[in-house]
């Protein structure tokens, strides 16, 4: 089932066909969340939030084919709230993204590696949390994805070589 | 099978998800490849360090199943609870309490109440406000707003709940979701009160129990004793003492309490403080209403009715004030009063509402701007007042409505719907302001140069061609 299809679906009282969505984009949703904050457990939170108010706002949404790039901007979106609130609750400069902590160097990584993973073919981009993020098996993420595991397995090698290339040296 | 093939199929060897028949193949591959086994090797390297990099980012086992809960219960709940930020301990507790249905046999009765106290009932996928009625049935919910507060007789105990309150009734009790709630259970029944994952019954006894913002719960007992359950832990605490408890903390200390009842109970306070509120609302339209505003805003929600009222009668001077006062302390009773108001065409009261509204924590609705805009009966600073707003909650969905405004033939609307458009990230409105550089009229030029530079954060001078360029090359 697509996103369109899911997006409908849901709007028809579905659930389960927003769960679908759910499942396919957690990961990505957390990362990309993670991006702009670099707070793990904020990251979830906001991630989980954009999930709440995209279903909320699911029948604004114009084109549900393009549920992906809808969600990611709300998690955007709540990411620079939370920064805006945390700068103003705790006069934090924007350059604090990555700590200061012992855990700042693997924090840093984590951030490069989550931008690297961010510029990739949007298809890639999906199974590379999946597979990286999440540790899942080919099984699982082909029924998330419903791609048979031989396309799966093209996708996730096209995604790993991007990826040596990008993080060369770092990774 | 040739290295291509060979090495898509890496990563689901290393998981062992090939067929018997692909091993075969695959490892009849690599026998004779060199540069294949040493990409085996490299995928492997660089697989495992990727999941050490990212594995903390997994979401946790309960992600999904979280989003569904939320999804189930917010529409209803967030409407009627997120104007006083129910703290996480609170939401648990009510959502504990969301699966218990509603009986058949009331399970208790309202006793007199003071303000606007609402009763919710979940039916159909969502908390609908019912009529208040004295009948009181397991699975319904109280509400009270600020200002108010709700007295409830159970078959062994009278409670009272105080502002900013919400209960839920269950068969086997109540259960606090925030707010002070004072029981008087001198009766051989007693009551059952949950809050949180604190759980406190009592017989023959007076206590109170109240739910903070910030999740914690603290249990006073005021007459007799009362036994607390708290997680794991459970220990009787004795009269005339207080216990806290604060997630994720060990218990704090038992402390002495030296009041009879709690003070919030103090009728006479009240009293007298909503009559100074009335007092001080007519004062708002004086020339020191700055310092009445202030003095409102410390009474909180006894400050209510007499705002409400004011709120009712038409537009003066006092108007923005009350409005504002409104969005500070109304919550979800005061946003009719303030809703009404977009309807005005005094600009400072228009833009009041629009605060409030925002204050209020009402879900905004772009359309509401919207239709101001468009409607060109409405005074100019009002329309372009409206734009403004449709730029500052980001409503991209009006877009048209903007961009159909920049020809209304108003400068000042056209000026303000540039600029919202300018926020929205049209190019549209970057070069509308632009075009208006070349006006014959010196103070449209002034306002959309400044409207450039504000939405720029550039200081090129008020050229219609420089900006052009400027805009066409970015």
């Amino acid at each position: 089932m697509d996103d369109g299809e899911c997006v409908r679906r849901a709007l028809g009282g579905d659930r389960d066909a927003f769960g679908a969505l759910v499942e396919k984009y957690k990961a990505l949703a957390v990362m990309y969340a993670f991006k702009r904050v670099g707070r793990i457990f904020d990251a979830e939170d906001i991630a989980q939030d954009a999930f709440v108010r995209a279903f909320l706002a699911l029948e604004k949404l114009r084109e549900p084919k393009k549920f992906r790039s809808w969600l990611l901007a709300i998690v955007a979106n709540l990411s620079r709230d939370w920064y805006r609130k945390k700068k103003e609750s705790l006069g934090l400069e924007l350059d604090e993204r990555a700590g200061k902590g012992a855990g700042a160097r693997e924090n840093e990584l984590r951030i490069a590696v989550a931008e690297a993973i961010e510029s990739l073919p949007e298809n890639y981009q999906v199974v590379a949390a999946m597979r990286y993020l999440e540790g899942l098996r080919y099984a699982e993420m082909s029924s998330r994805l419903g791609l048979s595991e031989v396309a799966l397995r093209k996708r996730v090698h096209r995604a790993n070589q991007l990826l040596r290339g990008k993080l060369r040296g770092l990774v | 099978m040739n290295c291509a093939q060979a090495r898509e199929m890496l990563d689901a060897f290393l998981t062992g998800e090939l067929s018997a028949a692909e091993v075969k193949e695959l490892r009849g591959h690599l026998d004779s490849c060199e540069e294949c086994r040493e990409e085996l090797e490299e995928t492997k390297r660089f697989t495992t360090t990727m999941m050490d990099i990212l594995r903390p980012l997994k979401p946790r086992e309960r992600f999904s199943q979280k989003v569904t809960e939320r999804t189930v219960r917010t529409p209803g709940l967030r409407r009627l609870v997120g104007w006083i930020a129910l703290g996480a301990a609170g939401v648990v507790a009510l959502a504990a309490s969301v699966a218990l249905l509603a009986g058949e046999e009331p399970a208790a009765r309202l006793g007199p109440c003071m303000g606007e106290v609402q009763l919710f009932r979940y039916s159909l996928g969502e908390w609908r406000r019912a009529e208040l009625r004295p009948e009181l049935y397991a699975g319904e919910r109280l509400v009270t707003p600020p200002g108010s507060r709700a007295t409830v007789h159970f078959p062994g105990a009278t409670v009272r709940l105080g502002e900013n309150g919400i209960v839920q009734l269950s068969a086997e009790g109540l259960s606090l979701g925030m707010g002070r709630l004072y029981v008087d259970a001198r009766t051989e029944t007693g009551a059952a009160v949950r809050a949180g994952s604190t759980v406190v019954r009592a017989t023959q006894a007076r206590l109170e129990v109240e739910v903070r913002h910030d999740g914690s719960v603290r249990v006073s007992a005021y007459e007799g004793t009362a036994d607390v359950k708290s997680g794991p832990g459970s220990f009787r605490l004795r009269e005339g003492r207080a216990v806290e408890f604060v997630p994720g903390r060990i218990p704090r200390k038992e402390e002495e309490i030296k009041e009879h009842l709690p003070p919030w109970l103090d009728e006479a306070t009240l009293e007298e403080k909503m009559r100074r509120a009335g007092e001080l609302v007519a004062q708002l339209e004086q020339k020191d209403a700055h310092r009445a505003y202030g003095e409102l805003l410390e009474l909180g929600g006894a400050a209510l009715p007499a705002l409400l009222r004011a709120a009712e009668s038409p537009d003066d001077a006092s108007t923005p004030l009350v409005l504002k006062a409104l969005g500070k302390l109304g919550g979800p009773p005061a946003e009719p009063a303030v809703r009404r108001r977009l309807l005005s065409d005094d600009e400072r009261v228009f833009r009041a509402a629009c605060e409030a509204l925002a204050g209020l924590g009402v879900k905004r609705t772009p359309s509401d701007f919207a239709d101001v805009l468009a409607d060109p009966e409405r005074p100019a600073a009002v329309r372009a007042e409206a734009a403004g707003w449709l730029g500052r909650v980001r409503a991209e969905a009006e877009t048209p409505t903007l961009l159909l405004s920049l020809a209304c033939g108003e400068p000042l609307v056209e000026i303000a719907a540039a600029e919202a458009l300018v926020g929205l990230g049209s190019k549209a409105g970057g070069l509308a302001l632009a075009n208006m550089l070349a006006d014959a009229r010196e103070e449209v030029r002034k306002r959309a140069h400044e409207a450039l530079v504000r939405g720029y954060g550039t200081t090129l001078p008020a050229d219609r061609d420089a900006w052009s360029d400027w805009l066409t090359q970015r």
